[in-house]
């Protein structure tokens, strides 16, 4: 047992760190988004965003038959629509609005937190593989943390102890019996959750000896050989939405399902509240012919759909105010531990009896500690220093993101393992410490601007990136510290390791 | 003689326990998935919900089994015999012998 | 409401600590009497259900509990911290609740 726990915890370890990492920035997308889009400035009321959507969709994508629109909130800034191509196939057109103006911003072009979110869960690979690894990645987590808590059942017992002091190795465990005791039953929802959240991907075979008319059903699209009906005007709508529901939770999303066939509707979702379920959310339906309101919808009931959408909503965590927020976020950043402590301590029970996987194991743990911080940093200095105009901007931000990262599995080859942890954690801090300094000096008009309208986004992101940086600060001096032990201490039998 | 072999067969257990478990687990899952989901009689979507949400957990059910079970044998035994019923169950309810 | 929850969970869980010798040695001057002693298991997990009832009643069960746990892992971090490096200022976030409205 004590095998599997080792074993499935190392083996996807790296993948699981880097989930880890961007799956809790994910918490903070949208924030995300607002830094590294510092021109657009909050403005107007959801209403007016909606009005300013449904009018630029009616332009440029008057023949689609399907829209999508995301309004502005208290955490995003700007408005995002879709639609679907007309036509066979299903491609779709994107664009960033400004709610102010109605029009497409005029921002640099950025993935913003988008990023992290997409990485999360699709870690940059061709479309079903990534996703198909972060599910064996959380597979595996799930089984690490059930084999963890049957060989360490004695951790509860002595989960107050850490002991810094102590020798490494004991320090380390303590650490990890810590972070993990802690925020056991996040780990156990967060693990299990993801496989829910892609369950019809991973074990799609109840749904496939199912086939039922519902599955038949989906494939039939009516070709849109008849007519194109007109809609119904969208602002008496809105009025509805806006005397069912406040601008506190104001309108969120807005959909426009059939368009031009006599079964159009319009769906208005009302901005996520504090309602775990993601089944709870509330809409108002219209008939996108007449204007009329319809029925709701009737919610999917069942105790198997209420388990579902009760664990997607907690992996999610929309339902969170900003105080929940951030313990989430932190809980996120003990996971990291969890699984970063546990990779070192592979390579320290190891180190001793050398050869060719453990100096592997620890170059690979290098560059997805170490590296990973390092490759964000350049990820955020990219979204500063980049042409604005650049085409494909965005792109290239990504692609700083990855060379960096390269850099960053290069380096541990030419180094020795302590001098490269040493330096990679150094090169990170620096970067996270000075990013408000670069976005006071290239971005310092927006950074006032946010002062001025007490902007928490900008502000706070400024402020999470400098206590990132000392974080990596603080680590970067303990490993100077055992750097400097080992060097007074092998400096007779230096010659030994360099054998290995 | 016995020095030699021991390592090895540690290696052969272990290779076992993993493909009962990888392998075998993850086929006890499917097929406890498509079982349930005959055997429920709910609407099809609530029938393929409640059937594959717990598939995860017998998933890692059998994957702490084979290694928890006391010789490679017993764990490879533990999986197949569920995963076979299981596999019955879904045959006999998805037609049967008549179809 | 939600820093009163936060705060018992942390009283709970430095009950529990201090039912262990080695931090009870390191927090307290003096070993408390025995019936004391006793009595700190309980009293632990009394406050933490506490916390519970609190954010339960507060938030509706089910984002309680959410929450709850969360408040468990966040100010359990504190308490593990102050314990490992401050011990004897692991007391001092009650003595804030109680020197406050004096």
């Amino acid at each position: 047992m004590s095998w599997l726990h080792t074993w499935s915890g190392l083996l996807l370890g790296w993948v699981l760190f880097a989930i880890f990492v961007t799956g809790t920035a994910t918490y903070f997308r949208w924030e995300i988004t607002r830094w590294m889009q510092p021109e657009i400035r909050q403005a107007g009321t959801p209403y007016d965003a909606a009005l300013a959507a449904w009018q630029r969709l009616d332009t440029v994508a008057a023949d689609s038959p399907q829209w999508f629109a995301e309004l502005p909130d208290d955490r995003t800034a700007s408005t995002t629509l879709f639609w679907r191509h007309a036509g066979p196939g299903r491609r779709f057109g994107r664009e960033t609005l400004d709610p102010a103006t109605g029009q497409p911003v005029v921002a640099r072009d950025t993935r913003g937190g988008e990023f992290f979110y997409r990485f999360h869960f699709q870690l940059q690979l061709p479309h079903p593989w990534g996703r198909y690894l972060a599910g064996v990645a959380a597979m595996f987590m799930f089984v690490a943390l059930i084999s963890g808590v049957i060989t360490h059942r004695k951790m509860f017992a002595d989960f107050f102890t850490f002991r810094p002091g102590r020798a490494p190795l004991r320090a380390w465990l303590d650490f990890h019996n810590v972070t993990a005791v802690l925020a056991l039953p996040f780990y156990f929802m967060i693990s299990y959750s993801a496989l829910v959240i892609f369950m019809t991907m991973y074990m799609p075979w109840g749904g496939r000896v199912l086939a039922g008319p519902e599955s038949a059903a989906r494939g039939s699209r009516p070709a849109a050989a008849e007519a194109w009906g007109a809609s119904a005007d969208f602002a008496p709508m809105l009025v509805l939405a806006q005397e069912a529901w406040d601008t506190d939770r104001a309108v969120k999303r807005i959909e426009v399902a059939n368009r031009g066939t006599d079964r159009c509707t319009v769906t208005l979702t009302r901005a996520d509240g504090p309602k775990i379920s993601l089944n709870a959310r509330e809409q108002l339906r219209f008939d996108g012919v007449t204007g009329a309101l319809l029925d709701p919808m009737p919610p999917n009931t069942g105790p198997g759909t209420a388990v579902h959408d009760a664990l997607y909503g907690l992996h999610l965590a929309r339902f969170a105010g900003p105080a929940l927020r951030w313990s989430f976020f932190i809980m996120g950043m003990f996971g990291t531990a969890l699984v970063a402590t546990g990779m070192v301590m592979w390579t320290m029970k190891r180190r001793a009896r050398g050869g060719a996987g453990v100096a592997l194991v620890e170059r690979l743990n290098i560059t997805a500690i170490a590296g990973l911080p390092v490759a964000i940093a350049a990820l955020f200095w990219a979204n500063r220093l980049l042409p604005v105009g650049l085409a494909d901007r965005g792109d290239w931000e990504v692609y700083c993101f990855l060379c960096a990262w390269g850099f960053m599995l290069m380096h541990p080859l030419v180094r020795p393992v302590m001098h490269a942890w040493h330096e990679q954690l150094r090169l990170g801090a620096a970067l996270f410490l000075l990013l408000p300094l670069l976005d006071a000096l290239t971005a310092g008009t927006y950074l006032r601007a946010a002062w001025q309208h007490r902007d928490w986004a900008h502000l706070g992101f400024n402020a999470a990136m400098l206590a990132c940086g000392l974080l990596l600060h603080v680590a970067a001096g303990r490993v100077h510290r055992r750097l400097g032990i080992a060097a007074t201490a092998t400096t007779v039998p230096a010659a030994a390791p360099s054998r290995a | 003689m016995a020095a030699v072999s021991s390592p090895a067969r540690h290696r052969l257990g272990i290779a076992a326990r993993t493909l009962a478990a990888v392998a075998g687990g993850y086929t006890l899952a499917a097929f406890t998935t498509t079982a349930f989901a005959l055997a429920l009689r709910l609407p099809r979507s609530e029938a393929v919900m409640v059937a594959t949400l717990p598939s995860f957990l017998v998933f890692a059910a059998a994957v702490v089994w084979a290694f928890a079970a006391r010789t490679a044998w017993r764990a490879w035994a533990g999986i197949l015999a569920p995963t076979l019923a299981a596999a019955g169950v879904t045959w006999w309810l998805h037609g049967g012998p008549g179809s | 409401m939600n820093l009163a929850a936060l705060l018992l969970t942390y009283a709970g869980l430095l009950a529990l600590a201090l039912a262990r010798p080695p931090h009870r040695r390191a927090v307290l001057p003096r070993e408390p009497a025995h019936g004391c002693l006793r009595l700190l298991p309980p009293l632990g997990w009394l406050l933490l259900a506490g916390a519970a009832c609190l954010l339960g009643s507060d938030l509706g069960w089910p984002l309680g509990l959410v929450t709850w746990s969360a408040d468990i892992a966040g100010s359990g971090f504190a308490l593990i911290m102050l314990l490992a490096w401050r011990p004897r200022l692991a007391l001092l976030p009650l003595a804030l609740v109680v020197g406050l409205p004096l």
